[in-house]
């Protein structure tokens, strides 16, 4: 496969404003890290390791940032497309709907993984500053959970822009009321929150008794889960751009 | 037989059947592209109402008014949008759903929106991936030769002008060399060079024994180029064959003419005494709306007085009032 509507696409999400949004909504946390530093008082490491782990990754960037910052770029990838007409310069051409969007997905994926990346490792160097080897064991385990929220939610709503025109504000709206507020009280949804399964990846991979999140999932079962989502979403994907009409 | 309302409100049965194939050798056999009893509507609004044709190698022009339904039926024709009722093939089978039908059908888009970070080449090039091309380049400089675009190529299509992006969507189309090429209003926003060009492309292709249908609301544009017409009012065929005698029929009519110019009351003045125009008035926009039962004539006559004049030319059109009269005279027949 030569991955030419992934390259295409990643052209696309380079030259546009979502590029820039994503990228201000994944540093978000960073200046949140700095405010955090420059606050007069002396921290102990426990409390810095809490800041960071609990409340800038599971509380902020796992149920929030993450969720927003992968919603604007996997409702650009094909809604942009169908917005302006150019989807049909793919459709119109002898290749499986599968393979658009797949390689669509894989765009979301390349191009997030990065942005993601460098906020969270910017956020921990600020928190870290000074602290690096107490701080050390919470930096992958937090880039390592982030895969499970970008694959998930970047199938999620890549779906989603494929089946509704308002697909960023219906986004936005799930993201705010289900995976931060209803997940994260009522214990039956919080097992269908892709947010929970971030956060439990996470703190399986942090192994240590101060982070924590009700009803912890087990890492086979997060990844089980994530895989499922997405190949949940990219059929239902596929299914509808077949049967979609374009202009 | 089925009752829709249509955008107008008037309630409207739909047109007896037309079973009409076009094109060099016309036959139901020779047909390339079959619509058969084919409907498609958008809630109350009938788009296509009924249609049934078949078009076989050769150009054939689609001609209508703006909203009379022909972008509509290239879209079903090339799988972009499903009929409401009745079936759509190509060779034989349902372009739909159907991916392996592009590797020998192209569409050029009324659309203008093309990949603008792209160069003129970039695009081309990335259509002929698409169709799996190997070796790319040849194909890729063949079909930029095509549109005559190879000074222009290597420059991004955010820059090019309304004409060359669609002398290069047209690249794009052809690049796989398909023997079925669909074009929507291929010619708009193309300069008279521009024009003539395409024009020659367009009669070249379906020399070749490939099936061209190129729609148009422009009557002398598609004389250009088609022998055979299909002329779609309100969604209906209203009429279908050779284009002469269906030209006899729309020249029993006037026709209005639009014409915005740098002085438009001398060249009125000029106007006024040729046969070919029965009127002459000039609207409220400084616009010459002139009426004429000889179109060819007076497309010829335009650019003379204005030439003799020393009047420069901005646009001359036909009015949408008068295709649509034209046109609706047809259906009324």
């Amino acid at each position: 496969m030569s991955l030419t509507i992934t390259i295409l696409t990643i052209r696309q999400f380079l030259r546009s404003r979502s590029i820039y949004v994503v990228l201000g909504i994944s540093l978000l946390a960073s200046v949140l890290a700095v405010i955090v530093q420059v606050t007069p008082g002396e921290m102990s490491i426990r409390d810095l390791r809490d800041i960071f782990a609990n409340v800038l990754y599971q509380d902020l960037i796992a149920a929030t940032l993450l969720p927003l910052a992968t919603l604007v770029l996997s409702t650009a990838a094909v809604g942009d497309e169908i917005e302006d007409r150019t989807l049909q310069y793919l459709t119109l051409k002898p290749i499986g709907r599968f393979r658009i969007v797949f390689e669509k997905l894989l765009a979301v994926i390349v191009v997030m993984v990065p942005i993601v990346w460098l906020g969270i490792a910017v956020t921990w160097a600020i928190v870290a500053f000074g602290n690096v080897d107490a701080l050390r064991n919470l930096l992958w385990p937090a880039l390592a959970s982030s895969l499970v929220a970008i694959v998930g939610f970047g199938s999620l709503f890549l779906l989603l822009s494929m089946v509704m025109q308002r697909a960023l504000l219906v986004g936005v709206f799930y993201v705010f009321v289900w995976e931060t507020a209803l997940s994260r009280f009522l214990p039956g949804i919080r097992s269908i929150s892709i947010r929970h399964y971030t956060q439990s990846l996470f703190v399986r991979l942090v192994d240590d008794r101060r982070v924590d999140v009700p009803q912890l999932s087990a890492q086979s079962t997060v990844i089980v889960t994530t895989v499922a989502i997405c190949v949940v979403c990219v059929i239902l994907a596929t299914w509808r751009l077949r049967s979609m009409s374009l202009e | 037989m089925f009752r829709k309302k249509r955008a107008n409100g008037d309630l409207d049965d739909a047109q007896d059947r037309v079973a009409v194939t076009t094109g060099m050798g016309a036959s139901a056999a020779a047909a390339t592209i079959e619509l058969d009893q084919v409907s498609k509507w958008y809630g109350d609004i009938v788009a296509v109402s009924d249609v049934s044709f078949g078009i076989g190698p050769g150009v054939t022009g689609l001609l209508g008014p703006n909203g009379a339904g022909k972008s509509t039926a290239l879209k079903m024709m090339a799988g972009l949008q499903a009929p409401s009722s009745g079936s759509v093939r190509i060779d034989g089978h349902s372009p739909r759903g159907n991916p392996p039908t592009y590797r020998n059908l192209g569409l050029v888009s009324e659309h203008e929106v093309i990949y603008p970070f792209l160069t003129g080449r970039d695009f081309v090039r990335l259509n002929a991936k698409l169709q799996g091309l190997r070796p790319l380049d040849e194909a890729v400089e063949r079909a930029i030769a095509l549109v005559d675009m190879q000074s222009a190529a290597g420059r991004k299509i955010g820059g090019y002008s309304k004409g060359m992006r669609q002398r290069i969507k047209v690249a794009g189309a052809l690049v796989h060399d398909p023997d079925v090429i669909l074009m929507d209003e291929p010619l708009n926003g193309t300069d008279p060079v521009q024009r003539a060009q395409l024009i020659r492309l367009i009669r070249e292709l379906g020399a070749s024994g490939k099936t061209v249908v190129v729609s148009s609301h422009v009557l002398v544009e598609v004389e250009r180029f088609a022998e055979n017409i299909l002329v779609i009012v309100n969604g209906k065929l209203a009429a279908a064959g050779d284009f002469r005698a269906i030209r006899e029929k729309i020249d029993a009519h006037d026709h209005e003419v639009r014409i915005r110019s740098s002085d438009p009351r001398r060249l009125a003045s000029a106007l006024i005494g040729e046969t070919a125009v029965h009127a002459v008035r000039i609207d409220a926009q400084d616009r010459i709306i002139a009426s004429t039962g000889d179109v060819l004539a007076f497309y010829r006559l335009v650019p003379k007085a204005a030439q003799r004049l020393q009047i420069r030319l901005f646009e001359v059109q036909p009015t949408d009032d008068s295709l649509s009269s034209v046109f609706s005279y047809l259906v009324e027949k």
